[in-house]
């Protein structure tokens, strides 16, 4: 699990950034800080336990790389291309993901909750036992991904498709839905409502 | 520390590792089944199972301790005095203790069950079927129910919203994402009354 000191600022109660006595927030040099990260992540291997949260970026190519119990939450996501990356156990709550590539990601027990989706792509991905709670998505693609025990709860969808997606065991409770196809989807295997729900 | 998940399909809960890396010892969270699988994980990694947390006493959160007993040698923590014919080390609310050398705080969090329990090991929430990624845990009447939500305001929303919440069931969540988008606060389940829940 990525570090879990507290922020070497008086009063600030956020975590550490990855090997750093502060948060992206009272960070002297953050843009020096997260260059830093991304020559560590251009490196082979899996990348562990690293919390980014807060920080930006922007048109980096992270295709293919594999993360585990890493945070991006609040994170602002550029143009950043993750295409087939592996994520286990990632949190990128309340991030703002901006034109990204997540195609054919392997992602497996991550958070979105609260995130912000514009024009990104999940398409051809596993996302088994995600939490997208409160993600609003304007302009996403999800088609042929497999959304099992995938949750979005009070999330929001705008002119986005979820063409041919297995559904099985995800709760889909959207507050708003406009121009959004299922196309193909088994939407009857997934569930709509509080009374189906057995936990 | 290190965290891992492992996904149940029996009663399709959520198991958790959590690994001290300086000792190699590892507490197991709700062993819902002890699998070929899991044991190869816990041998691979070169732990030795030295403690067992228990959120609640439902089987399919539980059904592997058995099973994990006959391989290691490890203290059992519940609210219970007895799980069956297992005997316990009983935890009380508030409670702070050590296992395998990782600080733990015990919450009671009643109202899905009468023995449910809280797990914080500092910044990470082990919620049980107490709260869950967008929902709170069932009960079985109007009285548990606003228990549930009593207990959970006074003693798991008041912690800072980046603490990640690790449920028995679906996906991981932040305390930040839960108080914004749960049904819990919204939508009593059993639909008697429909005003909205102040935390």
């Amino acid at each position: 699990m990525y570090d879990m000191r507290r922020c070497s600022e008086p009063g600030c109660d956020e975590t550490v950034l990855f090997e750093s006595p502060y948060c992206a927030q009272h960070h002297p040099d953050p843009d020096a800080f997260t260059s830093a990260l991304l020559a560590k992540f251009a490196k082979p291997g899996a990348i562990k336990s690293v919390n980014a949260a807060g920080l930006r970026f922007q048109g980096v190519d992270l295709s293919g790389k594999r993360f585990f119990s890493c945070s991006f939450s609040k994170t602002i996501l550029r143009n950043m291309v993750f295409a087939g990356c592996t994520f286990r156990m990632c949190f990128f709550d309340f991030c703002a993901a901006d034109s990204c590539d997540f195609s054919g990601i392997d992602a497996q027990f991550c958070s979105f909750a609260g995130a912000r989706f514009l024009n990104d792509s999940f398409e051809h991905s596993e996302l088994v036992h995600n939490n997208f709670d409160g993600a609003k998505m304007t302009e996403c693609t999800f088609n042929n991904s497999n959304l099992y025990n995938s949750r979005f709860i009070m999330a929001e969808f705008e002119r986005t498709d979820f063409i041919d997606c297995n559904l099985k065991r995800s709760m889909i409770i959207p507050s708003k839905e406009i121009e959004v196809s299922w196309r193909l989807s088994n939407t009857q295997e997934a569930i709509h409502d509080l009374d189906r729900i057995d936990l | 520390m290190t965290v891992f998940f492992h996904y149940s399909l029996h009663g399709f809960a959520n198991v958790f590792l959590v690994g001290n890396d300086v000792t190699m010892e590892a507490v197991i969270v709700d062993p819902a089944a002890f699998t070929l699988g899991l044991l190869q994980f816990v041998e691979d990694k070169g732990y030795t199972v030295k403690a067992v947390l228990v959120t609640h006493g439902h089987a399919r959160h539980i059904d592997g301790l058995r099973t994990l007993l006959r391989i290691y040698d490890a203290h059992v923590y519940s609210s219970n005095a007895t799980l069956g014919d297992i005997p316990c080390r009983m935890v009380t609310d508030g409670e702070n203790f050590t296992v395998c050398g990782l600080a733990v705080q015990a919450l009671s969090v009643p109202g899905h069950s009468a023995d449910s329990m809280v797990y914080r090991f500092d910044k990470l929430l082990f919620t049980g079927d107490t709260l869950n990624a967008g929902l709170i845990g069932k009960t079985m009447s109007q009285y548990g129910n606003k228990l549930l939500k009593e207990q959970l305001a006074r003693k798991v929303l008041s912690l800072s919203d980046d603490c990640l919440v690790l449920p028995g069931h679906g996906p991981p969540s932040s305390i930040g994402a839960e108080k914004l988008y749960n049904l819990g606060w919204k939508i009593p389940r059993n639909e008697v009354e429909h005003s909205e829940y102040r935390l």
